[in-house]
């Protein structure tokens, strides 16, 4: 059976890269005994897989993974795990049916919420163009801009928030959004960013898919 | 450490803590706060068992609390000492200087600029003597405490052997301690414990005569530290369970300490003697609870030659029956070539498409006979022809070059030796599909090892010799890898040297030498200018001792005699072998009164 399941990633666990929290998802279901069904080959791996990677520095409330467990499992042993290392969590989960399209191709738009010193994404309040470069494998600069993928904001005192284009088509990275607002590639060290949502192409979250 | 600074490194889940198997206590609650300071990256520190083990049993003590540091790396090191950052342990971010007691382990000699780097961060002064009251207790230990000479002005103190006894001991002596002096001086009475300042290095014309003892009650020599049995020991069920990969990402149960081999060349067997076992039931407990609250995939089962364990097969088979539906891997590292192997590997897993390592050292039996490594030619070949029947492919080889007596018949050994497994591959299978991976090291003649006494071969003759092996194994079944010379020949000096080496290795830190064991990071230029600047002769560092000369390292005693490496090294001129201790008792020195009469298996004590 494939279980969704709805996590939080945060405090220091939010600099894990997506290979290492896949590691430390693996392991943790191990210590709980968790039946995982395994791929084939040389190198079993258990079926996992995530709307979104894991962003190296940003928090995330809305993490989505799918995970295949043997039938028979009470998956809602899942949300009373032990041995979880402090950060992480598992908020919600569900069944759902043997997947035919895969979460990360249901991804259209992410909720951001970023923190930090407000006057420095000044420019987003105007309608200025937000140019920024994108480097492709080939070593070519193509020049976007970001309010192309600029959804909707929404100004708070201390935080903003926003909604990204992060589907397969067409997507931004938050830090890319932070270099084309205030023109410095290192600004996203001085902000406090959190991934809200996710939402698929009708704007429904992608736990109500 | 701050956010904005994790946010500015590669790699920042090294310094974020937080795995599960991580303690964290309050400061306030403990007596004595110690910091275990691996001076190498994270990825290697927490492959080392030690770590865990120490860790372990140091935090099972109530009053005492051990965190861990690791050396950052260049990009973190550069924003320390911008003074955006400090050097800080992984549980609790406290400042490296404001610990109560710095472990260092010494895994090898390459890593000691990085001791004074991770010391200089913290700023703490180098050297003990400039140390004051309020500072850190600076203590090391590990294989490398067996010559302590060449960093004894940096550590205070030095635990020589095994560490699981004294380091508990000193917490508890620390803890009541008058002062420093005062600790140290009672200290030194601890079997194992050597501290530098209680003695001084004596020259006649220029050339080292031996120790003076400054402080009357301090031993000479030092006798290193023997855990008597395993079993009653601590072992770990749990280990710290890292987020990112590293070197060994797997749960790893020790099952024995020490070695029966005698390989000439080997400090390890020499230093760990007297062999002690972990039993079977120990063994499979330790192994099935840390894989159980650990959520690893693989579990090894480490030690210097897993096969020689009295019951390594039963151990084997029932590790294989309880982790065998959980997808879990077996390792059993340090295999010997010959029957005994097979019907243990066969149990090990079907994984048959990964790489089975041996190390048959030598290319030819003369040479292996000279270095007492007891494999016969027979051994190999009708080894590897089971392997290849059952379906193993990948063979790695290791090799070492710039042994006692080598002569190209020798390098050349090493040659036929690939080529005969290819042919014979070819035969067994009918097909071409091995795939060979040889590999040479650079002997250094280590202290407390039969060939202490020689020379390194020098560089350019083993460099003509990888030559030749380069050359000669090019094929697509052979890939083949050795190290720069240079970095060997350094790894020499620091193993064999003497008290005024730490001159040399305080300058080359300044000149801006560290991570000397990271190919990317090793500059042998800062060296050869150090050397220079303390008129250190290498070639007299490299080269030969006599017999009769006093050596620096022999201000600690392992248990095994100066007469026992001496017949050894004689033996190994005339070629003759010295067979495992475990069925004849060759008189090595451990099995006496001083090492408290134990060892495993003695048929005829000496």
């Amino acid at each position: 059976m494939v279980c969704r399941i709805r996590f939080r990633k945060d405090g220091r666990l939010k600099f894990l890269s997506h290979l290492e929290l896949l590691k430390a998802w693996d392991r943790a279901f191990r210590r709980e005994e968790v039946p995982l069904v395994f791929s084939g080959g040389f190198s079993p791996r258990p079926l996992m897989t995530f709307a979104l990677p894991s962003a190296v520095g940003i928090c995330d409330l809305a993490g989505y993974m799918d995970v295949q467990i043997e039938d028979g499992f009470d998956i809602s042993r899942l949300l009373r795990i032990k041995g979880l290392p402090d950060g992480l969590e598992v908020l919600d989960v569900k069944e759902v049916d043997e997947v035919k399209v895969s979460l990360m191709s249901l991804v259209h738009s992410v909720d951001y919420v970023i923190e930090g010193d407000m006057s420095a994404l000044e420019r987003l309040k105007s309608e200025q163009p937000l140019p920024f470069v994108r480097i492709n494998k080939r070593g070519r600069r193509h020049e976007r801009d970001a309010r192309d993928y600029l959804l909707r904001m929404e100004w708070g005192e201390h935080a903003l928030r926003v909604q990204l284009l992060a589907g397969s088509e067409q997507s931004i990275r938050v830090n890319e959004l932070l270099e084309a607002v205030t023109g410095d590639r290192e600004a996203h060290v001085r902000f406090q960013v959190t991934r809200w949502e996710v939402y698929d192409k009708e704007g429904r979250s992608l736990w109500e898919h | 450490m701050r956010d904005s600074t994790l946010k500015r490194v590669r790699k920042p889940a090294r310094y974020i803590g937080g795995e599960v198997g991580s303690i964290v206590k309050d400061r306030k609650d403990v007596r004595v706060h110690m910091a275990f300071a691996f001076p190498d990256l994270y990825e290697v520190g927490m492959s080392h068992l030690g770590l865990h083990l120490l860790y372990s049993l140091i935090n099972s003590h109530e009053a005492f609390f051990c965190e861990r540091v690791f050396a950052p790396d260049k990009d973190l090191e550069e924003i320390i000492r911008n003074e955006e950052e400090e050097l800080s342990t992984l549980e609790t971010s406290t400042p490296l200087r404001n610990v109560d007691i710095i472990g260092f382990t010494l895994q090898y000699e390459l890593s000691y600029t990085n001791i004074l780097n991770m010391l200089d961060m913290a700023g703490i002064p180098l050297r003990s003597q400039h140390r004051t009251e309020e500072m850190p207790l600076i203590i090391a230990g590990g294989p490398c405490a067996f010559n302590p000479e060449p960093i004894a002005p940096f550590i205070d103190l030095f635990v020589v052997g095994d560490g699981e006894e004294v380091i508990v001991e000193l917490l508890k002596l620390y803890e009541g301690r008058e002062s420093k002096a005062d600790f140290l001086r009672k200290a030194c009475q601890i079997r194992g414990v050597y501290v530098p300042a209680f003695y001084e290095e004596k020259y006649e014309e220029g050339e080292f005569v031996g120790h003076g003892v400054l402080y009357d009650p301090a031993p000479y020599p030092v006798q290193k530290a023997l855990v008597k049995s395993l079993e009653s020991h601590h072992h770990p069920l749990r280990h710290i369970v890292p987020f990112m990969d590293v070197v060994h990402d797997r749960a790893f149960t020790e099952i024995f300490r020490g070695c029966t081999q005698g390989c000439r060349f080997c400090q390890a067997g020499m230093i760990y003697r007297p062999v002690r076992e972990r039993s079977k039931e120990q063994v499979l407990e330790s192994a099935l609870r840390l894989l159980d609250e650990g959520g690893y995939e693989e579990v090894a089962l480490t030690s210097l030659s897993s096969l020689d364990h009295s019951e390594i097969r039963e151990i084997v088979e029932e590790l294989h029956e309880s982790v065998k539906d959980r997808k879990i891997r077996m390792s059993l590292p340090s295999l010997r070539l010959d029957s005994f192997s097979l019907d243990v590997l066969r149990l090990v897993s079907g994984a048959k498409r990964s790489s089975l390592t041996f190390a048959p050292e030598a290319g030819t039996q003369r040479m292996r006979d000279v270095i007492n490594k007891n494999v016969e030619e027979d051994d190999i070949f009708s080894s590897a022809k089971a392997l290849f029947e059952e379906g193993w492919n990948k063979l790695k080889l290791y090799f070492m070059l710039g042994l006692p007596t080598e002569t190209f018949e020798d390098v050349k050994g090493i040659e036929e030796t690939a080529k005969r497994l290819r042919a014979l591959y070819r035969e067994t299978t009918g097909k071409d599909r091995l795939q060979l991976n040889i590999s040479t090291s650079y002997l250094i003649p280590k202290p407390f090892t039969p060939f202490q006494w020689m020379a390194m071969t020098p560089r350019d003759v083993v460099e003509q010799r990888q030559h030749y092996l380069s050359k000669a194994l090019r094929a697509k079944q052979f890939s083949y890898s050795y190290h720069e010379g240079t970095s060997s020949n350094l790894e020499a000096v620091l193993a064999r040297g003497s008290r005024k080496i730490s001159d040399v290795i305080e300058t080359a830190f300044r000149l801006g030498a560290t991570f000397d064991g990271w190919n990317d990071y090793f500059r042998w230029e800062i060296w050869l200018q150090a050397f220079k600047k303390w008129d250190i002769d290498l070639e007299k560092e490299l080269g030969e001792r006599s017999l009769d000369e006093s050596l620096p390292w022999e201000i600690i005693d392992p248990g095994v005699t100066k007469n026992y490496l001496q017949r050894e090294y004689f033996k190994a001129l005339e070629e003759e072998t010295t067979p495992d201790c475990r069925g004849l008792c060759h008189g090595c020195g451990i099995n006496s009164q001083r090492t408290g009469g134990i060892c495993f298996g003695v048929q005829n004590p000496l």
